[in-house]
Order: C-alpha cells, then sequence, then structure tokens
C-alpha cells in the first residue's frame, strides 16, 4: 500500500486460531492502516458461528470494517467446505446487522445461496471472482442475480481473484458470459447487468459512509 | 471506473509445496503463483483500483 498507494487498498487477513488473532488484527488496521478484513472459513476451518469471531465482528462494526470472506469450495483437499455455506452469513448477518460481509466466488457451488442471503441482508453483498472460466456455471450465477434482482441493488461486485485469473480474462469472460446461449431460447445476461457489475464500485457500498480513495 | 475487488498478494516464501500443487487444479490451464507487490501492480494497470 506503501508502495502503490494510488492503486492498492489493502485487507488484512485473519486467523482466528492464533491466540494473537485480534492484536494483529488491531496493528492491521490501526498501526498500518488496512481498511478491511478477509478471512477464510474453509481455509482456516473456523466456523463464522464459532464463538472466536465473535470479538472480530464486534471490532469491524466498532472500527466500520467490511468483512470479505472466501466462502463456497475450494481445490484444497483438507478444506471442511461445510464451512463455506452461505447460510452462516444470514445467522451472523442478523446477529450483527450493521457489519458489512462480502462473500467471494458467489459461494459457489452454493450461488443460489449467495444471492437469497445477500438479497435479504442489507449489509451483505457478493462478487464474481474466479468464476468465468465455468461457462456453464457462471451464466445460471448470473441469470440468477438477475432475476433475483441483486445486481440492480448493487450486490455483486466485479473481481478477478488474481493471480488464479487476470483481469483482461475476467473482464472477457464476463462480457462472454452469453457466448454458450446463442441460437438458443434461453434467457441473456443483460448488457446491463455486465456492465454494472463490471463497473460497481465496493468504496461506495463495503463501509458506512463510503471510502474516500 | 474499474476495481478488482478481489487480489490476492503474497511472497515466494508464503507459498507452500501443497497448496502451490493444489493450484493445478484450481482452473483450466496454467495458474501462475506469483503475487508479489511489484507484480499485482503490473497486473492491475488496466483497473482503476484494487483491493489486495
Amino acid at each position: 500500500m506503501k508502495k502503490y498507494p494510488d492503486k492498492f487498498v489493502g485487507f488484512a487477513a485473519l486467523d482466528p486460531r492464533r491466540p494473537d488473532a485480534m492484536d494483529l488484527l488491531k496493528r492491521a488496521v490501526e498501526d498500518h492502516g488496512l481498511k478491511g478484513i478477509k478471512f477464510g472459513p474453509i481455509y482456516n476451518g473456523v466456523s463464522l458461528l464459532d464463538p472466536r469471531m465473535e470479538p472480530v465482528y464486534r471490532y469491524c462494526v466498532k472500527h466500520n470494517l467490511p468483512l470479505t470472506m472466501h466462502m463456497g469450495t475450494t481445490f484444497a483437499t483438507n478444506a471442511p467446505v461445510e464451512l463455506g455455506r452461505p447460510v452462516d452469513v444470514d445467522t451472523i448477518a442478523m446477529r450483527h446487522p450493521d457489519l458489512k460481509m462480502i462473500m467471494a466466488h458467489m459461494a459457489h457451488p452454493w450461488w443460489e445461496e449467495c444471492i437469497v442471503v445477500a438479497r435479504k441482508q442489507p449489509n451483505v453483498f457478493c462478487e464474481v471472482s474466479a468464476l468465468f472460466y465455468r461457462p456453464w456455471q457462471f451464466w445460471n450465477i448470473l441469470v440468477c442475480a438477475q432475476e433475483y434482482r441483486i445486481v440492480e441493488h448493487e450486490k455483486i461486485f466485479w473481481g478477478t481473484d488474481f493471480p488464479f485469473t487476470g483481469v483482461a480474462e475476467s473482464i472477457a469472460g464476463l462480457r462472454a458470459v452469453n457466448r454458450l446461449v446463442e441460437g438458443t431460447a434461453l434467457p441473456r445476461v443483460a448488457n446491463e447487468t455486465i456492465e454494472r457489475i463490471l463497473h460497481s464500485n465496493p468504496f461506495a457500498h463495503w463501509w458506512h459512509g463510503g471510502l474516500a480513495v | 471506473m474499474i476495481v478488482d475487488c478481489h487480489v490476492n498478494i503474497w511472497e515466494p516464501q508464503h507459498v507452500r509445496p501443497l497448496f502451490a500443487a493444489g493450484t493445478k487444479t484450481a482452473r483450466p490451464g496454467e495458474v501462475g503463483i506469483a503475487a508479489d507487490a511489484d507484480t499485482l501492480h503490473a497486473a492491475m494497470k488496466d483497473v482503476d483500483k484494487a483491493i489486495i
């Protein structure tokens, strides 16, 4: 962030298994100026419902920090994917209604669950990073999001998950989402939906009052 | 404006062999695992901001 302040906004990676997790979190935010928290329940093996997460939620609310989370599955054989279900985000959102949470990767393969949770919880969002290379799933995700109207309510954001994908291919993949249904009567992801996601602005929504960048 | 809301940053010593091996199954094609600050800056040249 110090080297490239005009380009990057930094989030702190959280490992709640560490006894000094909260101390590290406070240092990251209060000493180093990081603007949010990143957590992966399936990577740490810690459920969102685990009591160790409660101080994290309270700290995030107190300091207006969004909590972005790898939700859904992963390729790692030892990752307990049951911890990546969006229903847990729904539970936490009801318990902490001022906590801004973001579900990464549309919590695939539970993207319908992700969409309904993002729809019903005002402070819950989702994002489409690292999905375009599964074109059938990606098309289904965006049609479903369109039909549940969460795109027009600015609940979906764009990202790459770099280095797993790059900027150019992610943009191209999003804009080509209708390619596999060409010549069919299947519904289209509207151009407005595509461009709205691509040009979405997390700084306007992920922080109460927005984040000046 | 285009904002990449999900960019990973790490140094080579952060990448353990098990994770590196797992990236080969993450998606079709080759996955580069370099994610240091300079690599990110070059990769993000066409976006306005990136959350890392």
